[in-house]
């Protein structure tokens, strides 16, 4: 696939000989050639309080983003893997005297400690952390603010994206999933994902703990509640998949301490009646007196949560007797463990696909505001009151445009990975439209061009440890269904057109078999 | 009245059983004095007493345990609540004779009548929770109460979650704000108060006198007081100190009501468990007691002193017979000059009940003014929109920014309306108040002139009115203006080149070019179709396209311009019928309600002239008994009188006392701290 990253890099540098005038483009792209080939960036989005810092912390395993009571994250923060822990501070416009470069990376009871006060918030564009850790070698992580905060401003609202904040997938975090959240999808999904698109959105429900009051079975409920959106007509355009977090849990498991393990024993060991009568409410456990102090039962809701408490309680009765096997299988029942496989599978298995794309879509973008001569980039304001936009700089010549656009294309068809990722894009907006049976058929070209990962087992939707023989045999009995589709005559040329890349995609997996030995 | 002793501690200040037996008395002694149509007006009244229907609205963002805080505040489980499914329709919770649910669907375009349903617990369910089991549009469901804070003249309302200002839903929810007496706007102790929940505060604190913030969720969640510290906090931001934030848990309540119910023995043993230190613990209780303090209790005060102020006139009305033939009897030469002074009056009666008293004139003054103002200002301001709306349409193209154009083009259509509707309502407010002034002055000095105990009673309720929307004029009635529904504005037909389309005009350009130059070049003997003409065609072809583009803008535009100017009209016929419907509303009321108060009094003051004449043809043996008779009869109204009058200063002193004390205090926070102390006080 590297041939994929040159090819993109050789486009790149055509795109910023051909807009050496325009200071922004050039940024942007060279920011775009820079990555290519580095860890995936994800964006963490959502509203306020939603549980994106605390989702961050689950993924890393360590308590890196500040999260706390009142809204935390007052900027974009981007969490990268490094030899050492340092934190860079960047502005938009220039740095003025007296701005620090940087901020002590200070610990603080096994977290980190991200001291904002020295700062101006209002100027500040990001800060980088680099931090050592072997589960952010792969991605970087971008930890955003609420999208409705009331006091900070949201990066996706903002009028120019800073070259930096570029992403290739983004792991939207809703407390539910409602009218809303669907509407925020529509109003920020389109900005969020210029460059990502619906195949490369992840919705989470996140807080799956607190459905329903916290009862002991909310994950549960929580679960079943993201299976019903997952078919959802009104979310499909805008996410790959939907799944369940609960995100302090996990946070919380992936960072047990030895202490709270003690601390939740000696409740599981309380008569039952009496523990449910203290968790009853939150301020009841932390005023109960008996076996511990308030203060560490406080600490203990703030690490766990009511649910978590009462989870962790249940499971301590029910024999299981030490922190690691506690940890386990808290961070199974959050969800993490599903949100992580769906993480690798998707995501991280097609790296350099995912970068390639949004490097081209980004020239792309870049050409098609020249030719029109509006910039893609600005929005409306607030008030939806639709006003001219600035004017561009200098625009380039037609002629030198169209070689560009040429060059995108070309490596943009070459690469059919790239071709499978708008092909799914294109289906979770517009499902195949055949009479009777289009949304089977939408389901198993979506598996199959690699929804679910793009090893041979999950496009064929069969076991992992399936042989090689009959792997080739699914996949044969697939094409020859699917090059039926694509010949035809009386589909729709929307799904003949989807068929024949099928086709390519069952094609490529056909090559990459190992050849049968003897006869087949 | 059952359901009143639970509470009775709670309400300190005046007597609410002492006004209603005040009134009841009133009805009986207007009947034994043989006055029905007094008995008539005043059991009238009285029944006012019990429901002064005080509408609370609850809103906020989706799942924050509004329907769950409703169905506490009730009492009963009367909303549905769900891990995932939200409330879709809204749900009134009002005070009933027994517990009753009706599904209330949109009122009919045609037949104008909306059309009401009885169902069962299960069926509502599924209607509020949005899988309705007959397919029914219903437009809203009303749950009847016999007890609880419903009880006590309150109305709840359950609304839909608020899906931002944008939303469809949101613009909905805000409508109703003027019209409610309170707003209790719900967020969970999760995360502080976001935008959009800050920007729904303040739209409710601009429209509506009592807004509360209830933290919901607290039992689930150990940080909420620091929670609560932030919401304060962004609100003092916000200019909103007035809003008090209270947390409250519906679920530990709903666990309470069920211990109640179940009585269970653990209730019995443990103190810390007991039902009621469990509900006081989840803060319902304590919001309960402020809506009642706020919002129940001044509306009911401010009903009270209306009603009072009737029964004290209707009360020395009667009392008025029975002084003059107290005179007659006593004094019979003070007869004549009585007779005299009974006369004059009888006159000037007459005179008010004439349509050139003054009140007649300030009335149909003060209305004709109001309508051509209420127009003038209604056209004003949707002059001004169209006018924004047709400038940002000249920067843009329409086809591309309808979607965000149109829905700010309603929001800010139907916010000029609401602006008008409630300017309009103080201004009524101030025209009844200056007739009823006129009237009583007047009416006064008819009334000065009749013998007997009767003091000079304003006869308008002090205070100001109680929502923008919605007056108590004088005598008690209430007058609701209704806001019209603002219709979206109709999708305009914004023309569009297509593909094939520009395919077609390109070829058409195209077609004269290869044709032109084709004909010249022929001439030097080349084919008609060559490169030069081929080339031409191409150039001819592509003006033609982007003249033929230029062209579907402007139309676009002008439809676009077209499509609002419509709207705007539309709007402004509905807003204007309604607006002068109302106004017509108000006269008819105002004209109704002084004319019968005309009318009782000419008969009061015929029923002394009577009793004074009949006093004096009394047979001097007759004459001491009948005395002690009438002197034992007014002592009795007299003390009727002093009741009522001590009734109406308890109830006049919380009505001057509440906006005293809002203006006082700056915190909000405090203030309902203050209420809750004095009435755990009491």
């Amino acid at each position: 696939m590297s041939r994929l990253l040159d090819e993109t890099r050789g486009v790149l540098d055509h795109a910023i000989a051909v807009f050496a005038d325009d200071p922004y483009a050039v940024g942007a792209l060279t920011a775009q050639r820079a990555r290519l080939g580095g860890p995936l960036r994800v964006a963490l989005a959502g509203s306020v309080k939603a549980g994106k810092s605390t989702l961050l912390n689950a993924l890393v395993g360590e308590q890196i983003a500040p999260t706390g009571v009142g809204e935390c994250t007052r900027v974009t923060t981007h969490y990268a893997d490094a030899p050492s822990p340092r934190i860079g501070v960047t502005y938009r416009g220039l740095r003025r005297e007296g701005d620090p470069a940087e901020l002590p990376a200070l610990h603080r009871r096994g977290s980190l400690v991200i001291e904002t006060e020295r700062l101006d918030l209002a100027r500040v564009a990001a800060l980088h952390v680099d931090w050592p850790s072997q589960h952010l070698r792969e991605v970087t992580l971008i930890d955003t603010p609420g999208v409705d905060s009331a006091v900070s401003r949201s990066v996706w609202g903002s009028a120019e994206q800073s070259p930096e904040d570029v992403i290739d997938c983004v792991v939207h975090l809703v407390r539910h999933l409602h009218e809303p959240d669907v509407a925020f999808l529509e109003s920020y999904g389109d900005r969020v994902a210029e460059n990502v698109g619906a195949a490369g959105t992840l919705v989470v429900l996140s807080r799956a703990d607190e459905v329903g009051g916290g009862r002991i079975d909310a994950v549960m409920a929580a679960q079943q509640v993201a299976r019903r959106y997952r078919t959802d007509p009104a979310l499909r355009s805008w996410c790959a998949t939907t799944t369940t977090v609960a995100g302090l849990l996990a946070e919380t498991a992936r960072t047990l301490r030895g202490v709270e393990f003690t601390a939740l024993r000696t409740l599981a060991r309380l008569d039952r009646t009496e523990l449910e009568a203290q968790l009853l409410t939150a301020d009841r456990f932390v005023q109960a007196s008996g076996v511990l102090p308030s203060g560490t039962r406080l600490a203990l809701l703030d690490r766990f949560g009511l649910f978590g408490v009462r989870l962790a309680t249940s499971l301590l009765r029910r024999g299981v007797d030490d922190s690691a096997a506690l940890a386990a299988e808290l961070a199974r029942r959050s969800g993490l463990d599903d949100l992580r496989a769906i993480l690798d599978r998707r995501f991280l298995a097609r790296r350099d696909v995912f970068q390639a794309r949004s490097a081209l879509l980004a020239v792309e973008r870049f050409l098609a505001r020249a030719r029109s001569s509006f910039p893609t980039t600005g929005v409306a304001g607030s008030r939806p009151s639709p006003a001219p936009r600035a004017a561009v700089p200098r625009v380039p010549d037609v002629a030198v445009l169209a070689a560009l656009a040429e060059d995108v294309e070309r490596v943009r068809s070459g690469a059919h990975g790239i071709v499978e990722l708008d092909v799914l894009t294109r289906l979770r907006r517009r499902p195949l439209d055949v009479p009777g049976r289009g949304a089977d058929l939408t389901e198993e070209a979506e598996r199959l061009l690699g929804d679910q990962g793009p090893e041979p087992a999950a496009r064929l939707g069969v076991a992992e440890d399936t042989g090689a023989s009959e792997l080739r045999a699914v996949a044969l009995a697939a094409l020859g269904r699917w090059r039926g589709h694509a010949e035809n005559p009386l589909a729709a040329p929307e799904t003949a057109e989807t068929a024949q890349v099928v086709v390519r995609s069952l094609e490529g997996v056909l090559a990459e078999l190992p050849r049968l030995v003897g006869v087949g | 009245m059952d359901g009143e002793g639970s509470h009775d501690g709670a309400s300190t200040g005046p007597d609410r059983g002492e006004a209603r037996a005040v009134a009841a008395l009133a009805v009986r002694a207007a009947a034994a004095y043989g006055r029905p149509d007094l008995s008539a007006d005043l059991a009238a009244a009285a029944d006012r007493l019990a429901d002064p229907g005080a509408r609370v609205l609850v809103v906020g963002d989706f799942k924050q345990g509004k329907s769950s805080l409703v169905s506490e505040l009730a009492g009963t489980p009367v909303c549905p609540v769900h891990d995932d499914v939200a409330t879709r329709l809204p749900t009134v919770v009002r005070h009933g004779p027994e517990p009753a649910a009706t599904l209330v669907a949109a009122p009919d375009e045609e037949s104008g009548a909306g059309s009401r349903r009885r169902v069962g617990s299960a069926e509502l369910t599924a209607a509020v929770s949005g899988t309705p089991t007959d397919g029914a549009a219903w437009s809203h469901a009303e749950v009847e109460l016999p007890t609880g804070l419903v009880g006590d003249g309150l109305v709840l309302v359950d609304t839909p979650g608020e899906g931002g200002p944008r939303s469809a839903r949101g613009l909905a929810v805000r409508a109703g704000f003027p019209a409610a007496h309170a707003v209790v706007v719900v967020t969970d102790a999760s995360r502080e108060l976001t935008a959009p929940e800050l920007a729904l505060l303040r739209a409710a604190e601009r429209q509506c006198p009592t807004v509360v913030v209830a933290l919901t969720k607290t039992d689930l969640h150990p940080r909420w007081r620091e929670v609560r510290d932030l919401d304060r906090r962004h609100l003092r931001a916000q200019g909103l100190e007035r809003v008090a934030v209270l947390p409250v848990s519906a679920t530990l309540a709903a666990h309470a009501r069920r211990l109640a119910e179940r009585d269970d023995p653990l209730s019995a043993c443990s103190d810390a468990l007991s039902g009621a230190t469990l509900l006081e613990e989840s803060g319902v209780p304590a919001l309960a007691d402020l809506l009642r303090a706020d919002v129940a209790d001044p509306a009911g005060a401010r009903h009270a002193v209306g009603v009072l102020d009737q029964v004290a006139d209707a009360v020395a009305e009667f009392g008025a017979a029975l002084e003059a033939e107290r005179v007659a009897l006593e004094d019979p030469e003070r007869v004549a000059a009585m007779a005299a002074e009974l006369t004059a009056a009888r006159d000037r009666v007459a005179e008010l009940k004439e349509r050139s008293a003054r009140w007649q004139q300030t009335l149909a003054d003060g209305v004709a003014d109001l309508v051509s103002d209420i127009d003038w200002d209604l056209r004003d301001r949707i002059r001004h929109v169209v006018r924004a709306a047709e400038e940002s349409l000249d920067a843009a193209d329409p086809a591309s920014t309808w979607d965000t154009f149109a829905p700010w083009l309603t929001e800010e259509i139907s916010e000029a309306v609401t602006t008008t509707f409630i300017w309009a309502g103080e201004r009524t407010w101030r025209l009844a108040e200056r007739v009823a002034d006129h009237f009583a002055i007047s009416g006064g000095e008819v009334r000065s002139k009749l013998p007997g105990p009767g003091g000079a009673v304003a006869v308008v309720a002090p205070g100001p009115p109680e929502s923008p929307l919605e007056q108590t004029m004088p005598g008690g009635m209430v007058v609701r203006a209704e806001l019209p529904d603002v219709p979206g504005i109709d999708v305009p037909d914004l023309e569009r080149i297509g593909w094939a389309n520009g395919l077609v005009v390109g070829m058409r350009g195209s077609y004269g070019g290869v044709l032109m130059v084709g004909m010249v070049t022929t001439l030097s003997g080349l084919a008609l179709i060559n490169p030069f003409s081929v080339g031409a065609g191409v150039l001819l072809g592509s003006k033609t396209i982007r003249d033929e583009r230029k062209r579907a803008l402007q139309r676009r535009r002008a439809e676009a311009k077209q499509a609002v100017r419509r709207h705007g009209d539309e709007v402004l016929h509905l807003a204007g019928k309604r607006s002068r419907d109302l106004l017509r509303d108000v006269q008819r009321t105002l004209r109704d309600h002084f004319t019968a108060q005309a009318e009782s009094l000419a008969r009061s003051v015929a029923e002394a002239v009577t009793a004074a004449a009949a006093a004096q043809e009394i047979e001097s043996a007759q004459r001491d008994r009948r005395l002690r008779d009438v002197k034992a009869e007014l002592a009795r109204v007299e003390l009727l009188a002093e009741r009522v009058q001590a009734c109406r200063a308890g109830f006049a002193a919380e009505l001057s006392e509440g906006p005293l004390q809002s203006d006082r205090s700056s915190d909000g926070a405090l203030r309902s701290e203050r209420r809750l102390a004095r009435t755990g006080a009491a």
